[in-house]
């Protein structure tokens, strides 16, 4: 458990996720949009993706590596790159 | 504040359609074109931007494959564009905000509450006199100079407190509870009577009662002594008080000239008119000489009365002739004087014959009066006593 989450910390170097409840959360140090639609959002933190599932997601903003999105989320999943 | 700013400075919305909405929205940020509440609903992105952004979003939209549609200028910049070459608006606009911020700074309503219960419109007036009035500019009002006249002007105030509330002066009187007179108990008197008749009951309450029931008294007689003995036969004296009722016999003459010039009514005539704080806009000419009734209504919302009322002024043009009564229309005048003096003199008394008798002499109509009633004819009368 403790490797795991030490591997998402190196692997996604400084990137940081603020949840607040399940109707907001803030991505910081996004690289880019991978995929993006209104169940789910894919973003790139370098080594990892971030797949956020959801109902109603929408790009709050995008700027500045800073990423709001808002709607109902459902779940976070991480994926590794190569 | 966000939200304000863009506002402020104008913003654009718009949908992209087609290509690869992931890497239009890179490329976006890539380029550091600022995007937010971005929608992708599968066929279009929906999203906003600045106006200084969206003329470099050309490049992202070719790279990307998407189509920009849709565009809607929003903000500030934008609605003032839209109406620039519409003149009357921006007047109306402008005159509506000086009209606001010139009634803002007005008095609309003055409302004086008092529990002691004072004569309002003198009151008014009053205040009128110091500068509170309907129409005054609020910031020419000295509150602690009003407050000081009316206190000077108004010897029975013992307290006033003016507060504006928004468009509203509330002023706030105590007056000064006037005390019933003490009688004076010290000076001896008697009791006299102002008039003459029959004596029914003697109340004596100080003094010696000096008549009986049944005894004819005629003005002037001595009903209650403040003159005592005591047991040793030496005298004092008091304040005699008491009530002596008699039956009394009245009589009254009411006259009045049957042929005489006077004033006849030709109509009645209403002119309407608008009342703005206070100054009087009537639709129509007003003489004064002849009005008889003015009537307001004053617009109102809620519990506010608004500076506008809406008044009608009743006026009856009258013309001299000649005129002459009828005997019925002579006695209903001559009755009328005399009840109303009725009322006045003998409120008190219980009256228990009432005869009237009428006849013209010389032109004249005159109305005499019988009234005989049981009334109260104790006066009281100084005993004058050599020191």
């Amino acid at each position: 458990m403790f490797n795991s989450l030490k591997n998402i910390k190196e692997s996604t170097e400084s990137a940081g996720i603020e949840l607040f409840g399940n109707k907001r959360m803030i991505v910081f140090d996004c690289q880019c949009v991978v995929d993006y639609s209104e169940e789910y959002i894919v973003l790139n933190l370098g080594k990892l993706n971030l797949k956020i599932k959801g109902d109603g997601l929408v790009l709050s903003s995008f700027s500045f590596g800073q990423t709001d999105i808002t709607g109902d989320i459902v779940s976070l999943e991480f994926e590794r790159i190569g | 504040m966000i939200q304000l700013l863009r506002l402020l400075k104008g913003y654009i919305s718009f949908t992209a359609e087609g290509g690869f909405p992931e890497r239009f929205i890179n490329l976006c940020n890539s380029n550091g074109i600022v995007l937010w509440d971005v929608q992708n609903d599968g066929v279009k992105v929906k999203a906003f931007t600045t106006t200084k952004d969206f003329k470099r979003i050309n490049f992202p939209a070719e790279n990307s494959g998407m189509e920009i549609k849709d565009v809607t200028e929003k903000g500030l910049k934008s609605f003032i564009n839209r109406y620039k070459y519409r003149f009357g608006l921006c007047l109306g606009a402008l005159i509506a905000v000086f009209v606001i911020a010139f009634l803002s700074g007005s008095i609309w309503e003055i409302e004086i509450v008092s529990e002691s219960g004072v004569n309002v419109e003198a009151f008014t007036e009053s205040l009128a006199e110091s500068g509170v009035k309907k129409g005054a500019r609020k910031s020419k009002i000295d509150i602690l100079k009003v407050q000081e006249e009316m206190m000077y002007k108004h010897s029975d105030l013992l307290w006033i407190s003016v507060n504006i509330f928004g468009s509203k002066a509330q002023v706030e009187i105590t007056t000064v509870t006037h005390k019933k007179e003490s009688t004076d108990m010290k000076t001896p008197t008697n009791i006299v009577a102002k008039k003459d008749g029959v004596v029914t009951l003697v109340k004596g309450y100080y003094g010696v009662n000096a008549v009986k029931e049944g005894v004819n008294v005629a003005e002037g007689t001595l009903l209650i002594s403040g003159v005592g003995k005591n047991a040793d036969g030496s005298e004092y004296f008091t304040h005699a008080k008491g009530e002596v009722y008699a039956k009394t016999e009245n009589e009254a003459t009411q006259a009045v000239n049957r042929n005489f010039k006077g004033f006849i009514s030709t109509g009645n005539k209403s002119v309407y008119g608008v009342e703005v704080f206070s100054l009087k806009i009537p639709f129509g000419r007003i003489n004064d000489e002849t009005v008889n009734s003015e009537a307001y209504t004053h617009l109102k919302s809620k519990s506010t009365y608004l500076p506008l009322a809406i008044f009608r002024v009743d006026s009856y043009p009258v013309k001299e002739t000649e005129v002459t009564l009828t005997e019925n229309q002579s006695m209903l005048y001559c009755l009328s004087q005399l009840v109303e003096m009725k009322r006045g003199e003998y409120k008190d008394a219980e009256i228990y014959e009432e005869l009237y008798f009428g006849e013209t002499v010389d032109g004249k109509y005159i109305l005499n009066q019988a009234l005989n009633c049981v009334e109260n004819i104790a006066v009281e009368q100084p005993i004058m006593v050599e020191n």
